[in-house]
């Protein structure tokens, strides 16, 4: 295995931390609160910020096993731990996942981009279009998209809070209340349902082997993960305030019908939902981008490639054609529980298994 | 002695020497006939070079004065060579007595000539050059050396205030198209013996003077090493303007977006300098490029410093988004009529929808159109003499348009937002940023006509994605905003007040970070 520590692209803390935040908003923001409210209901903003610690211990734990691979990534360390067909098997699965889970959100983002921006328009289209400009920017490598995140941040974070902030004339806390009223059981259950909104975290076993300092690692991550449980939670909050939790139960896009609901102050623009989409088109955009370079990176890795960007105009028609693959609205979903699976069952790998194995190793070692 | 044999091939001047192979430098003799022959090998054949033969202070002592015709200041060359060499000398012969051979050149040096800049060379490429810039060459017989005589002086354009970079408050010269010139207009602003300025030539036909200029202590050598190495690497005939050579050196040529300032203003340039950048001067061209440059400095103008920080702060922000505006609002006006008429509030919408009714075209095509004839008009009066230029604008923006809303070919609404835009991209202070952000909106509009407000989205995306990986020698070009550098933010969006702006832009890596050192202000 080619060592990664040859990279010559280096990332701040602030770098990940808005990398991480934008892998995991990008996608999963636009229909976080369908994820939790079926489950949890008004209590779903408790869940949101329960899950949210879960996945911060996972992605400490995940933090410590990279600090023993500094400047490697996943698909370096991987045979490392587990040998070289078990780790290779894992690193594939990895990116597969990686490549799934994106066709996904770029379905999802393409539907909503149909249904509220180009009713006309093939989704084809779009896609391809989306695709294409991704592929622009993962050619670039990981600088490009580490800066990207910073332009991209205050134009979405600004946003946001003024929509929060508009949101405040129309909200009725009062709906929030009782807490936990069913008991603690879907409080439970809602938290389970509610790691869902918190794919993509694990873009950290990549583009942790890029920091400058990579014992910040962890506290970046936390970071990146502390601002989207944040908004997730001031979110979900407003969305039960405004519109309480059976109205939010039965909405397919629920932010951005959210957004509609709002008393837009009619100065030079009516109609919030479409600005909404089209600031979070940005976030979305990145997300897809991250998952697409990890994908890219993991495979140039995987074939002992020099270079990855000969195979970003490879990767492109995989994800082009998973994306299509759901023919429906129920198909996609089955494919988000089955990516979400997945996402739960990798987080426990890098989490738990293999720094167990890594402890063994290294005794191992030690005695020898 | 004699001299090596002169050489009967073309002029090395002009073609480009073997790479590797070393060739004999033609030198002097010290036979001045043959010197004069070896010399009109390379300046002969042209009516405005002067070769003027004398002899030195009425003795049997030839000697000759070479110069180019109108490149010296003739008083010069009548009243500080010729004469004290033909005249004054053979007055104060007796007395001085040092006119033994072998020490000729010497003692005319030491007491006759009276030409502050001098200096002595043997090589004939060297002598050449000199007399073609303007110098004087002053030989006599039985040395090998001539005297290179700085008598330089040329009709040139006095110093103006600049045209392209008028300022309400502030100095008002410009550089001019004389190298000299604009080094001693940077001088005059700045008395720091670590201010340096270093010349070269550049063209290899033209040999054109060009000039280094930085702060020692302030700039990172780095980059003047860096902007150097670039610079050597042109092999070129002729440069006129720092414009070609900007082309030449930038990092990204295949870019729509300027990689290198350029300023008329010697307190522009000035200012640049001393936030560790490197000033280029060419001779010939009064403007002079600065590098590294970033996006954020072609959104500030000198004046922002010289009135109030509030007040230059908000032009400045007026600037940024004026920038935007010039890029972007023909899209979303194209992209919110055809696609997502909703977005407007209902009163908009009705009063768009209605001075639409009845225009052939969509509003894609319509806008197309409109800013095509606009960019026509703007080409067209750009080059024409001022009085007819007027004309122009009178007959395109009032004429045409008039009659174009008239005959309901576009709507009134179209000619609001195009002329929205056009003064939007007037408020742009860098000319060549402008252009970017005009070519832009092309693109763009035709994004919108497609895929409506998500083309305009795809748009955004990808002209960040390139700015992104856009670098100006070394640094990133979207700095300071990105990544961020909290400490140059002062002088970004907005200008603090010059009390806080106490230290140079880190993204410049300077040397010397501190700029001013805040003392409690005295008196009341």
């Amino acid at each position: 295995m080619r060592d990664p520590r040859e990279f010559a692209d280096r990332i701040s803390d602030l770098q990940l931390s808005l990398l991480t935040a934008f892998a995991v908003a990008g996608g999963n923001y636009l229909v976080m609160p369908r994820l939790v409210v079926h489950t949890a209901g008004r209590d779903g903003w408790l869940t949101l910020l329960l899950a949210g610690l879960f996945i911060a211990l996972a992605a400490g734990s995940i933090a410590r096993l990279q600090l023993k691979f500094p400047g490697r990534t996943a698909v370096a360390y991987n045979e490392a731990l587990l040998g070289a067909f078990f780790g290779k098997v894992l690193s594939l699965w990895l990116l597969l996942h990686f490549l799934v889970a994106a066709s996904a959100q770029l379905r999802l983002v393409t539907d909503s981009i149909k249904f509220f921006l180009l009713p006309q328009t093939p989704p084809e289209v779009t896609m391809g279009t989306m695709l294409f400009v991704a592929a622009y920017a993962v050619r670039h490598g990981i600088n490009a998209l580490a800066r990207l995140a910073q332009v991209f941040f205050p134009i979405v974070f600004v946003f946001l809070v003024l929509i929060f902030l508009l949101f405040q004339t129309s909200v009725d806390y009062h709906n929030l209340l009782p807490i936990a009223a069913q008991g603690w059981g879907p409080l439970a259950l809602g938290t389970l349902a509610a790691l869902g909104a918190y794919q993509g975290y694990g873009q950290m076993v990549f583009t942790m082997a890029f920091l400058h300092r990579p014992d910040q690692g962890a506290g970046a991550v936390w970071r990146g993960l502390a601002l989207v449980a944040a908004v997730y939670t001031v979110t979900y909050i407003i969305a039960i305030a405004v519109l309480g939790p059976q109205h939010l139960a039965g909405l397919l896009y629920p932010i951005l019908d959210l957004t509609r609901a709002l008393d837009f102050p009619a100065l030079l623009f009516e109609r919030a939902e479409i600005l909404m989409i089209v600031v979070w088109l940005l976030a979305a955009y990145l997300g897809l981008a991250i998952a697409f370079y990890l994908v890219a990176l993991g495979s140039m890795q995987l074939l002992h490639l020099e270079k990855h960007d000969p195979l970003v105009y490879l990767l492109l028609p995989a994800f082009f054609c998973i994306a299509r693959v759901p023919a429906n609205l129920t198909e996609l979903e089955q494919l988000g529980r089955w990516v979400l699976l997945s996402f739960v069952l990798l987080s426990l790998t890098y989490a738990v298994l293999l720094p167990v194995v890594a402890f063994f190793l290294r005794g191992r070692r030690s005695r020898a | 002695m004699r001299g090596p044999k002169p050489p009967k091939k073309p002029l090395p001047l002009v073609q480009a020497p073997p790479r590797g192979r070393e060739e004999a430098v033609p030198r002097l003799g010290t036979r001045l006939s043959h010197n004069l022959e070896l010399l009109g090998r390379y300046l002969g054949g042209s009516d405005d070079v002067v070769f003027r033969r004398f002899e030195v202070a009425g003795q049997p002592l030839p000697g000759a004065a070479i110069y180019v015709d109108g490149l010296v200041r003739r008083d010069a060359v009548d009243e500080e060579i010729l004469k004290p060499v033909m005249l004054e000398l053979a007055m104060a012969r007796e007395r001085n007595g040092c006119l033994a051979a072998g020490e000729v050149l010497a003692c005319l040096e030491r007491r006759a000539i009276t030409v502050g800049e001098l200096r002595r060379t043997s090589e004939v490429e060297e002598i050449v050059v000199a007399v073609l810039s303007g110098d004087a060459a002053f030989l006599v017989e039985g040395t090998a050396w001539a005297l290179i005589l700085n008598t330089r002086g040329w009709p040139s354009r006095a110093v103006e205030e600049p045209i392209t970079e008028s300022l309400v408050r502030g100095p008002r010269d410009g550089f001019t198209e004389t190298l000299r010139t604009n080094t001693a207009l940077l001088r005059r602003h700045l008395r720091d013996p670590h201010f340096k300025i270093k010349q070269f030539r550049v063209g290899r036909r033209s040999q054109t003077d060009c000039a280094l200029a930085y702060v020692e202590g302030i700039v990172r050598p780095e980059v003047v090493e860096e902007v150097r190495k670039r610079l050597e690497t042109i092999d070129i005939d002729h440069v006129t303007e720092t414009g070609e050579l900007e082309q030449l050196i930038e990092d990204s040529p295949f870019s729509l977006f300027p990689q290198v300032q350029y300023s008329e203003r010697p307190d522009k340039v000035v200012a640049g300098i001393l936030q560790g950048r490197v000033a280029i001067l060419v001779d010939g061209t009064p403007f002079v490029i600065m590098a590294p440059s970033v996006f954020g400095h072609f959104f500030t103008s000198p004046e922002d410093y010289y009135e109030r920080w509030l007040i230059g702060s908000l032009l400045r922000f007026l600037r940024i988004a004026g920038s935007y505006v010039a890029t972007f609002l023909p899209a979303i006006y194209v992209a919110l009529t055809s696609y997502h008429p909703g977005l407007w509030p209902t009163p908009l919408a009705m009063a768009i929808a209605a001075t639409r009714q009845g225009i052939p075209f969509p509003a894609v095509v319509e806008a197309l159109i409109m800013e095509m004839a606009f960019e026509l008009l703007r080409e067209a009066g750009a080059r024409l003499p001022r009085p007819i230029g007027e004309t122009i604008g009178i007959v395109g923006g009032i004429i045409i348009g008039d009659a174009a809303v008239r005959s309901r070919l576009v709507s009134p609404i179209m000619v609001v937002i195009v002329a929205l835009t056009a003064i939007a991209s007037f408020a742009i202070p860098a000319y060549n940023l402008a252009i970017s952000f005009r070519i832009l909106r092309f693109p763009l509009t035709v994004a919108a006509g497609v895929l409506g407000l998500y083309g305009v989205v795809l748009g955004f995306i990808i002209i960040n994605v390139h700015m992104v990986c856009l670098k100006s020698f070394g640094v990133v070009y979207l700095s300071p905003f990105v990544p961020y550098r909290r400490n140059d933010w002062k002088d970004a969006f907005f200008r603090a007040p010059i009390r806080a702006l106490t230290g140079r832009p880190v993204m410049l890596r300077p040397l010397d970070r501190r700029r001013q050192l805040n003392r409690k202000r005295g008196g009341w």
